[in-house]
C-alpha cells in the first residue's frame, strides 16, 4: 500500500481586482493531481518555475488548503481533519526547504531551533533528555553537540541546510517533502548534501517527495519522476525511463535543454511550446481539452488528449 | 593581438573584519572572437575579477591592489581615467548581469533602456536610435519589437528580460561583452534559447565573451577556453574542450565528479568535503589542501603553489602533485 496517496487534488487561487475585491479568475496551480508515493521510496517532481510544483507539495501537507480532492495518508483520509486532528499527522510528514537562509529564525540558537518541535510533540521527558537528542540529531546530520549553543549566521549555506534536516527529522517522521533542498547551495555543496538526504532515507527508512527544477539532480536522486507543467501532472515513469525514453513533447523539450559538460550526449534541441505557438496557449489547451492518463508502457504514463 | 590581455590582477577589500583577499594574481588572456568561462563557486573572485575590469568595484572598501587589463592593445583599464572608461564602458564593452528581475529599471519604457547606449555613445537622433533599439530587440527574437519596446519590465517575463538585457548591451556593436551568470536565474528551457542566442551572435559578430558562471555544462555548450577559480585565484586554466575531458587540477576533478549526470545512475555523489574558506581568513598554503584528497606536507605551507603549465605548454595548474593522481592525502 502507499504510504501516501493524492487523488485528483486541487489548488486553485482567485485572481481579485475591483473595489469589491470580486474574483474576475482562477489561477489553478494545482489542477487534479493524483498521485501516489511508496514507502521508503523516492519520487521526485521536476517542471519550470510557476508549473506549481511547490504549491502541490505544500498542499499535501495541508500547508494550504486543497480546494478540492483527497490526501491520503498511511490510509487515512485528512483532508477534511481538524487542528487537533492533524496533530499526530504533522509528526509523521515533516519539510525542507529551499531557503536556507530564510528558513531558520535568526534569533534562536540552533539547539531551540532543532528542539522546538520535540517540546511541540512533547517527546522529551526532560531537559537533559532534550539536550541529548538535539546532540544526536547534530551528529546524524554531520554536525556537532556544541554547535546547540550558535545562531544561524554563523554558519555556511550547506551547513544551514543541514540543521534544517536535523529540525525535520527531530519528530521521526515517515514521509519528507525537500521542497528544492540543494538548489541554493554551491555545486561542490549539493553533492554533499544528496549524499547525506540518501544515507539517512537509508537508516531510517525515510519516503522523499523530493521537488527540484534540476533534472540530473531529480534523476541521481529519484526512484520514480514526475514532470509537471501548468498544474497537471504530465509524465510520470521510473527515473530511468523517463531520461531514456521521454514521451511528453514537454518532457522531451525539458531534457534536450539541459546543457551537458559531454558534447557528444547532447540531445537534439526540441523546443517547446512547439513553434507557432505560446506559452499561454499551450496553457490553454492543457486546461481545456479533455486529457487522460494513458499508459503507454508498463508503469510509464502520460497525459494525453482525448480524441 | 588579444582584445583583453589581463596581467596579475589583485583585487583586496579592506574591510573591518579585515582584508578580503577577494582575487589574487589573476592573469589571463581573451582574443578577438573568443568566449573565456571563469568557473567558480560563490566566493571564488569571478564575479570581482570582472566587475574591476568594467571599473565597477567600489573603491573604498575595495582597491585594484596591483596589475594591468590591457583592452585592445593600448588602454590599461584598471588605471585609466573615468572620462577614458566612459568613452569605452557601453561602447567598445558591455556587461550583462545575473538578474533580470532587478538590472532593468522599472520606472522607465524598455525604449529609453534599450537605446540609452546610442544617445550617450553616438551623435544620433532619437529616432534613428528607436530604429535601432527596434532592431536589437527583434535580432535577440523579442516578438513584436516595434509594439513591445513601448512596454515597461513589469510587462515582460524573466527570459524576454535578459534578451531585453542582452538587446541593451549589444546595440553599440561592441567588441567585448561581460555576462555575469547570465542564465543562472533563468528556467532550463529559457536557458537554452538564451544560450542559442549567445552563440549565434558569436558566430555572427565575432564578438568575444568573457562568461562567469558556476554551471559547467554550459562551458561546454559555449566556452573557448576556461579559467577554474578558487578562494580568488585561478586553479587550473585550459581550452574548454581539454579540460572538461580531462581535468587535472584535484579541486576541478572533484567539481566534475559532484554534478549529477544525467542518465549515469551513480549509487552516491564523491563530493569534495569541508565548504569553500572565508576569503578574509585564507589557509597558509595551498588554499584547496584543507579539502584535498592528494595534499601532502607541503601543501599547507607557503609560498603556496604557482600556476605551471602541464600537458606541453597548452594549460596551466596550480598544484605540484597535477601529473601524481595515484597520490592519497598524507595529513590530517
Amino acid at each position: 500500500m502507499s504510504l501516501v496517496e493524492v487523488n485528483e487534488l486541487k489548488a486553485h487561487f482567485p485572481v481579485r481586482a475591483g473595489v469589491l475585491q470580486r474574483p474576475i479568475g482562477w489561477v489553478r496551480a494545482v489542477d487534479g493531481v493524483s498521485l501516489a508515493v511508496n514507502e521508503g521510496e523516492t519520487v521526485g517532481l521536476v517542471g519550470e518555475s510557476g508549473c506549481g510544483k511547490t504549491t502541490l507539495g505544500r498542499t499535501m501537507l495541508r500547508l494550504i488548503e486543497p480546494t478540492a480532492g483527497e490526501i491520503r495518508f498511511d490510509g487515512q483520509d485528512i483532508t477534511q481533519l481538524d487542528r487537533a486532528g492533524m496533530k499526530p499527522f504533522r509528526r509523521k510528514a515533516q519539510m525542507i526547504f529551499q531557503d536556507p537562509y530564510g528558513s531558520l529564525n535568526p534569533r534562536m540558537t540552533i539547539g531551540n531551533i532543532i528542539a522546538e518541535p520535540l517540546r511541540i510533540h512533547k517527546l522529551c521527558a526532560n531537559k537533559n533528555g532534550e539536550r541529548e537528542r538535539v546532540a544526536e540529531l547534530l551528529r546524524s546530520v554531520g554536525l556537532s553537540p556544541e554547535h546547540a549553543r550558535r545562531y544561524p549566521h554563523e554558519f555556511s549555506g550547506g551547513q544551514r541546510q543541514r540543521i534544517g534536516i536535523a529540525r525535520a527529522l527531530a519528530v521521526e517522521p515517515k514521509f519528507i517533502i525537500c521542497d528544492e533542498p540543494v538548489s541554493a547551495l554551491d555545486v561542490s555543496v549539493q553533492a554533499q548534501i544528496i549524499n547525506l538526504l540518501q544515507e539517512l532515507q537509508e537508516k531510517l527508512t525515510l519516503t522523499y517527495l523530493f521537488i527540484a527544477h534540476d533534472l540530473a539532480v531529480v534523476e541521481h536522486i529519484s526512484d520514480r519522476v514526475l514532470v509537471m507543467y501548468y498544474g497537471k501532472i504530465v509524465e510520470e515513469a521510473s527515473a530511468e525511463d523517463i531520461y531514456r525514453d521521454p514521451v511528453h513533447p514537454y518532457t522531451k523539450a525539458l531534457l534536450s535543454a539541459v546543457p551537458t559538460v559531454e558534447p557528444s550526449e547532447k540531445r537534439p534541441r526540441i523546443i517547446w511550446p512547439p513553434l507557432g505557438t505560446t506559452a499561454e496557449q499551450a496553457r490553454a489547451s492543457l486546461q481545456q481539452k479533455k486529457l487522460e492518463r494513458r499508459e503507454v508502457r508498463s508503469n510509464h504514463w502520460v497525459l494525453e488528449e482525448v480524441a | 593581438m588579444p582584445l583583453l590581455t589581463v596581467t596579475n590582477l589583485t583585487v583586496y577589500f579592506h574591510t573591518r573584519n579585515g582584508v578580503v583577499r577577494a582575487a589574487e594574481d589573476v592573469s589571463f588572456e581573451i582574443e578577438k572572437g573568443e568566449t573565456l568561462a571563469i568557473v567558480g563557486e560563490s566566493g571564488s573572485g569571478k564575479s570581482v575579477t570582472c566587475y574591476s575590469l568594467m571599473g565597477l568595484v567600489p573603491q573604498p572598501p575595495g582597491r585594484i591592489e596591483s596589475g594591468s587589463a590591457i583592452f585592445d592593445g593600448k588602454i590599461d583599464l584598471l588605471k585609466c581615467p573615468p572620462q577614458e572608461l566612459n568613452r569605452i564602458r557601453g561602447k567598445r564593452m558591455a556587461m550583462i548581469f545575473q538578474d533580470p528581475m532587478t538590472s532593468l529599471n522599472p520606472y522607465l519604457r524598455i525604449e529609453d533602456q534599450v537605446i540609452e547606449p546610442l544617445m550617450i555613445h553616438e551623435d544620433i537622433d532619437r529616432r534613428d536610435a528607436v530604429r535601432r533599439g527596434i532592431h536589437a530587440l527583434e535580432e535577440v527574437g523579442v516578438p513584436d519589437a516595434a509594439r513591445r519596446i513601448r512596454s515597461y519590465p513589469h510587462e515582460f517575463s524573466g527570459g524576454m528580460r535578459q534578451r531585453v538585457m542582452i538587446a541593451m548591451a549589444l546595440i553599440t556593436q561592441p567588441e567585448l561583452l561581460i555576462a555575469d551568470e547570465p542564465t543562472t536565474a533563468l528556467d532550463v528551457t529559457i536557458q537554452a534559447q538564451i544560450l542559442d542566442l549567445l552563440k549565434d551572435l558569436k558566430k555572427k559578430t565575432r564578438m568575444s565573451i568573457l562568461l562567469i558562471t558556476h554551471n559547467l555544462g554550459i562551458v561546454g555548450d559555449l566556452a573557448d577556453k576556461v579559467a577554474v577559480m578558487y578562494a580568488g585565484r585561478i586553479v587550473e586554466q585550459a581550452p574548454a574542450a581539454v579540460l572538461l575531458k580531462k581535468p587535472l587540477h584535484p579541486y576541478t576533478i572533484g567539481l566534475m565528479r559532484s554534478i549529477p549526470k544525467l542518465g549515469a545512475h551513480a549509487e552516491r555523489l564523491q563530493s569534495i568535503p569541508g565548504t569553500v574558506p572565508d576569503a578574509a581568513r585564507l589557509p597558509v598554503g595551498c588554499k584547496f589542501h584543507a579539502r584535498c584528497d592528494r595534499a601532502q606536507g607541503d601543501c599547507t605551507l607557503d609560498p603556496e603553489p604557482k600556476l605551471v603549465e602541464a600537458d606541453g605548454s597548452t594549460r596551466r595548474v596550480r598544484c605540484p602533485y597535477w601529473d601524481k593522481p595515484e597520490l592519497k592525502r598524507t595529513i590530517p
